[in-house]
């Protein structure tokens, strides 16, 4: 199963940067053994380490594409460091839930901690209103908020004539999603009330 | 800073998207201690970016596994293919030992080498004998002559009853009539008791000279053993008549099958298949010709025989045509199987279709045999050996 070609690190930045997909399971197969030997020595299960090293693999998704990347150190090791401070922050957090402990909820330092401040239920108001809106304005807004992309990349995937127009229409979309999403919420309060 | 320059600038986005300056991010913290409104308002952005990046991180986790599973395809397809890669490798490996054996046994090398052992065996050199190549040759009947030469160089003797033989033009698929065939085995004959008697010097009556022994009382067949191998590179001069005929009327006939396996073999049939139907409606009885086709089959298996000993030899056969520009031009090796060895006969007989068929003396002639090896003379005047020691044993062409 692993006779897979295998990319070098920098070919594997820039095709994340040239927006190939199917980096993310090149990548996934290619530090899998890596990631599983250490969670499953940490006391973590396989799913848990497949988990542990998407997550890596998205931080270094949005890292790269939020601009002025440079990879340090081999790309194993980058991925490996995001790794375990996910999961140690992910056992931190167990270990909280299991002993009651009030103490502050470690956060780690990736975009992605802040989603853990919203509840469920919230997502999934957003996601309903995702479902809403255009599928052009959903994908853009994903571009931009969640893979990071920058405005010129962004027009180049979405054929936009320039980032003036990504501008443009990403204000719009957020603004038609803002208004779904109020209007979901209005209806969430009727029902409660 | 204030709540229009947050705004404007999209703060609390830049601070959900960590992209705020150090300087920024902290005017920013002191702008949200002390406005409610912002603050608010971050709230909202907070959820609508941090959903979008817990929806597009569930997403992309599913677009991870399917890229994974994807690939795992991928990797078994490519692990066949390396399989199969494998697989040819190796069969290259087979394959190439396979053309390389062969081509030490049948190639041109060892016809050279065959040549060489002539030589040695004849006490000849044919580095004087200067043969012209097909390339030169562009008219049918050039080609013929120098096929001729090629066979047997004659000497200067022979070469004034060449030219007559080659003037006398047989038109295409012209057939061989029954008096004409009748008229060449009779002097096919005595040709070849002739070409014998100058072979080995015996003279092939008491009438001529010769001793009167028990073996020539019975004709031609009882004295071929009296010679000694070394007779055979004389020249064949009275029966190239009948021989060029035959010869000529094969080179023209289009309807010659060809056979190829082991080449040298195939191409040794061929010089016989025109001559077939003539050999047998001469040595078969009349009821076996009726039962008997003319069949263009080469001989498969010969029978070397006299009165009482014989020796039969398989000839390899091939399956593959074989290009009529290389048909005149007799193997220099083919291989024999030797069935039964007892003795040596001037009659040659195969069997086609579990029929016998015999051949005329004059066109395969055995010239001498010694205890080990049979030596003989085809249509072309080489002289074939084949070594009798074993049973699988292979015939090496040796010009005259």
């Amino acid at each position: 199963m692993q006779n897979l070609i295998f990319f070098s690190d920098r070919q594997y930045i820039e095709r994340i940067r040239l927006n190939d997909r199917e980096v993310l399971g090149e990548i996934f197969l290619k530090y899998q053994g890596m990631v599983l030997n250490y969670v499953l020595k940490h006391g973590g299960k396989e799913t848990d380490a497949e988990d542990i090293l998407q997550e890596a693999i998205i931080v270094l998704w949005q890292k790269v594409n939020a601009g002025n990347f440079q990879l340090t150190s081999r790309l194993g090791t980058y991925l490996m460091g995001i790794a375990k401070n996910k999961w140690l922050a992910q056992l931190r957090k167990d270990k909280r839930l299991t002993s009651d402990d009030n103490r502050e909820d470690p956060v780690d330092d990736n975009p992605s901690s802040l989603e853990r401040l919203l509840t469920d239920e919230k997502i999934k108001l957003v996601r309903r209103a995702l479902e809403v809106i255009q599928p052009l304005c959903k994908k853009l807004l994903m571009l931009f908020y969640f893979e990071e992309k920058n405005m010129n990349d962004i027009a180049k995937i979405m054929n936009f004539a320039n980032t003036d127009v990504v501008k443009s229409k990403k204000y719009q979309c957020k603004k038609a999603l803002e208004e779904v999403i109020q209007k979901e919420m209005v209806k969430v309060e009727g029902k409660n009330l | 800073m204030n709540c229009q320059i947050i705004k404007d600038n999209e703060y609390h986005e830049k601070y959900l998207l960590e992209r705020l300056s150090q300087q920024e991010l902290t005017e920013y913290k002191q702008h949200l201690k002390e406005c409610e409104a912002c603050r608010k308002e971050l709230e909202n952005q907070l959820l609508v970016i941090g959903s979008l990046r817990e929806i597009g991180k569930k997403q992309m986790k599913d677009e991870i596994r399917r890229q994974v599973e994807k690939q795992k395809i991928e990797a078994d397809r490519f692990n066949w293919n390396m399989v199969l890669k494998i697989a040819a490798v190796i069969l290259f490996f087979v394959i190439t030992p396979g053309m390389i054996y062969y081509y030490s046994t049948f190639g041109p090398a060892v016809e050279k080498k065959s040549d060489t052992a002539r030589e040695i065996a004849f006490g000849e050199t044919s580095k004087n004998v200067k043969e012209p190549s097909l390339s030169e040759i562009s008219s049918e009947k050039e080609r013929v002559e120098a096929e001729k030469g090629r066979r047997d160089t004659p000497s200067e003797e022979t070469q004034d009853i060449e030219q007559e033989t080659v003037s006398q033009e047989i038109t295409p698929k012209q057939e061989i009539s029954v008096d004409d065939k009748d008229q060449l085995s009779a002097i096919s004959k005595s040709k070849t008791e002739q070409s014998l008697d100058e072979l080995t010097g015996i003279p092939a009556s008491p009438a001529e000279g010769g001793a009167p022994t028990a073996a020539s009382a019975e004709g031609w067949q009882g004295r071929e053993k009296q010679i000694t191998p070394y007779a055979a590179t004389a020249p064949l001069k009275q029966s190239e008549h009948e021989y060029e005929r035959v010869e000529s009327a094969k080179r023209l006939d289009k309807k010659v099958g060809l056979s190829r396996g082991i080449e040298e073999p195939s191409q040794y049939t061929y010089s016989y298949q025109s001559m077939i139907p003539t050999c047998a409606e001469k040595t078969l009885s009349s009821d076996k010709m009726e039962d008997t086709k003319r069949e263009s089959l080469p001989p498969q298996t010969w029978l070397f025989q006299s009165d009482n000993r014989q020796i039969q030899v398989e000839v390899k056969l091939s399956e593959h045509p074989e290009e009529e520009a290389e048909a005149n031009q007799l193997p220099g090796q083919f291989p024999v199987e030797v069935l039964r060895r007892d003795s040596l006969n001037l009659y040659m007989q195969w069997f086609v279709n579990q029929t016998l068929y015999s051949l005329n003396p004059q066109e395969i002639i055995i010239q001498s045999t010694n205890s080990d090896t049979l030596i003989m003379t085809a249509q072309n005047k080489y002289i074939y050996l084949i070594p009798l020691t074993e049973q699988v044993s292979q015939a090496s062409q040796q010009k005259p």
